[in-house]
């Protein structure tokens, strides 16, 4: 009982509130380039569910501690080692369907849907779990590419698996890809709106995150260049400027001439690091702009403030015996305009 | 000079004539996704014009090869994907090795390399009989198509969110896909055809 409510949960969630394509944009290109008739969705169900089952299984049981990037890379594999007995078996019974849809073997061994369910599943769940989860994605992909391709088939095509219906009109534009990104569309529409009558407290759209859409895309090549890739950002600067003057003061008695060339040196060297100064100078903007934003106090700051004090302390004293000394003197002369004079 | 135009026409024919992930539907996923968090577009965009490049002219080196060139379409699936994967590690190794690349840049790499519009680009290549300056070119071609598609994508996103006058049940992921076919009609329109295949 428990394992066919979590099963039914995972049913709901993953196949019709996260559905896989319409709410997470997720396999799209299947989809779109392929299911343009029932022969082809068949294939494409059936491979996938073959793929997305097998795979997600076995990352669960095997995979769990091998890395991130070995990982995507031993999915990609899998897929293509289970397609191609899918393939043949199709290629010889509908050999016509299977030679136009070719380029999508490797297509499907790719697909995002594979790759991303692992990832998010199975390798942080029991096989169980994982399992279900296969099968409800599943189920939600295999909906969407019958949903797709019936519609294709009778609008662009006018045939139903491959019988003709003698339709009146034909828009064969819908075999295109433009179609399946509409019929997507649609089909997203109408889940939605399902969804929302039948359980008013979920939210699909949550599924696609919206949120950073307007996010600047030239703030991360900074970051690649400078964090992403570390001993090259933090390489240390090894012709520094700063020495080069150091040396020079520490021998004042060079002759004219080696002072002369060390001068020259420095000036090529200037020229020739333009981009560590530049790299020196953000680096410099990015501590004071941290030393802006940080709220800590700046022990240096406060001990020059209290220096500052001092020294106006200081001067506050010296004057005050003058200005006595002053009002001394001009009691001594007429009593009261001292301040005045 | 011809090999530069072959190079420039296929950038160009794969770019903008017909650009593979609003005619073909290749990459459809990761270009909406991404344009949905632009901020990792250029390092992701790297990556992906350098394994469509590598990946399609190593592919048209090996069909010099008689064994190779007598593959069934099958046979030339599995080659892609060898080629595909043998990159990936050659790619990662040096990335990891010589550039110390932090995870972030690890899992890039990994969603940059098996994605559905780097492995058609071989394949484009093998059907339509490319030269290594045009495999180079359809292979810089689809990067910058991808760039392409997840700019025109992202512009669509923001004025969408901002419409308050979309209905509620449109909202959303509909919306998108809406938008993202009349990019492709368009494509699809100023090729003629748009089927890649």
């Amino acid at each position: 009982m428990n394992d066919k409510t979590s099963f039914s949960t995972s049913i709901k969630n993953s196949a019709f509130i996260k559905n896989p394509v319409l709410f997470e944009s997720i396999g799209i290109a299947p989809v779109v380039a392929m299911a343009v008739s029932v022969k082809t969705a068949i294939m494409l169900s059936v491979i996938s569910a073959a793929e997305l089952i097998i795979i997600e299984c076995f990352a669960s049981i095997a995979l769990k501690k091998v890395k991130h990037e070995y990982r995507v890379l031993i999915y990609a594999l899998l897929g293509v080692l289970i397609n191609v007995p899918f393939w043949l078996f199709f290629s010889k019974f509908a050999p016509n369907e299977t030679a136009n849809v070719s380029i999508f073997l490797p297509i499907i061994a790719v697909n995002s849907l594979i790759a991303l369910h692992c990832e998010r599943v199975a390798v942080r769940s029991t096989l169980k779990e994982t399992f279900f989860d296969a099968v409800s994605a599943t189920i939600g992909y295999v909906l969407i590419i019958f949903i797709v391709a019936i519609l294709r088939e009778i609008l662009g095509s006018g045939t139903f698996y491959s019988i003709k219906l003698n339709l009146p009109v034909q828009l064969k534009g819908l075999l295109l890809p433009f179609g399946g990104f509409l019929m997507l569309g649609f089909a997203a529409a109408f889940f939605k709106a399902r969804i929302k009558s039948r359980y008013p407290e979920e939210n699909p759209e949550e599924a696609f995150n919206l949120s950073e859409i307007s996010q600047s895309h030239h703030e991360d090549i900074k970051t690649m260049l400078h964090e992403d890739f570390e001993s090259v950002a933090n390489e240390p600067i090894k012709e520094n400027p700063i020495d080069f003057f150091k040396s020079v003061v520490e021998k004042p008695e060079q002759p004219e001439e080696e002072k002369h060339e060390k001068r020259k040196k420095i000036k090529r060297a200037k020229k020739e690091k333009p981009v560590k100064t530049e790299k020196r100078k953000k680096e410099k903007k990015a501590v004071e702009k941290s030393v802006k934003a940080t709220p800590i106090e700046n022990p240096r700051k406060e001990k020059y403030e209290s220096e500052f004090d001092d020294i106006l302390l200081d001067l506050e004293r010296s004057k005050a015996p003058k200005e006595e000394e002053n009002i001394d003197i001009s009691k001594d002369g007429d009593g009261n305009g001292g301040d005045e004079a | 000079m011809r090999i530069i135009t072959e190079l420039i026409s296929a950038a160009m024919y794969a770019m903008l004539a017909q650009n593979f992930i609003f005619t073909g539907g290749y990459g459809a996923s990761e270009a909406v996704r991404m344009a949905a968090k632009p901020k990792q577009l250029y390092p992701m965009t790297f990556f992906i014009t350098l394994f469509s490049t590598t990946v399609s002219v190593i592919c048209v080196l090996l069909e010099q090869i008689a064994a190779v060139k007598q593959l069934s379409i099958l046979g030339h699936a599995v080659e892609f994907i060898i080629v595909l994967t043998v990159m990936y590690i050659i790619v990662l190794a040096i990335s990891v090795l010589v550039f110390k690349a932090k995870d972030r840049t690890v899992r890039r790499i990994g969603i940059a390399a098996f994605n559905t519009l780097v492995i058609a680009v071989p394949f484009i290549n093998y059907r339509a009989a490319f030269t290594i300056a045009q495999a180079i070119g359809s292979g810089i071609g689809s990067g910058f198509a991808f760039v392409i598609a997840v700019l025109l994508i992202n512009v669509g996103l923001r004025r969408l969110d901002r419409n308050p006058n979309i209905p509620e049940a449109f909202k959303g992921t509909p919306a998108i896909f809406i938008y993202v076919s009349i990019l492709s009609l368009a494509f699809s329109g100023f090729y003629g055809s748009g089927l890649t295949m």
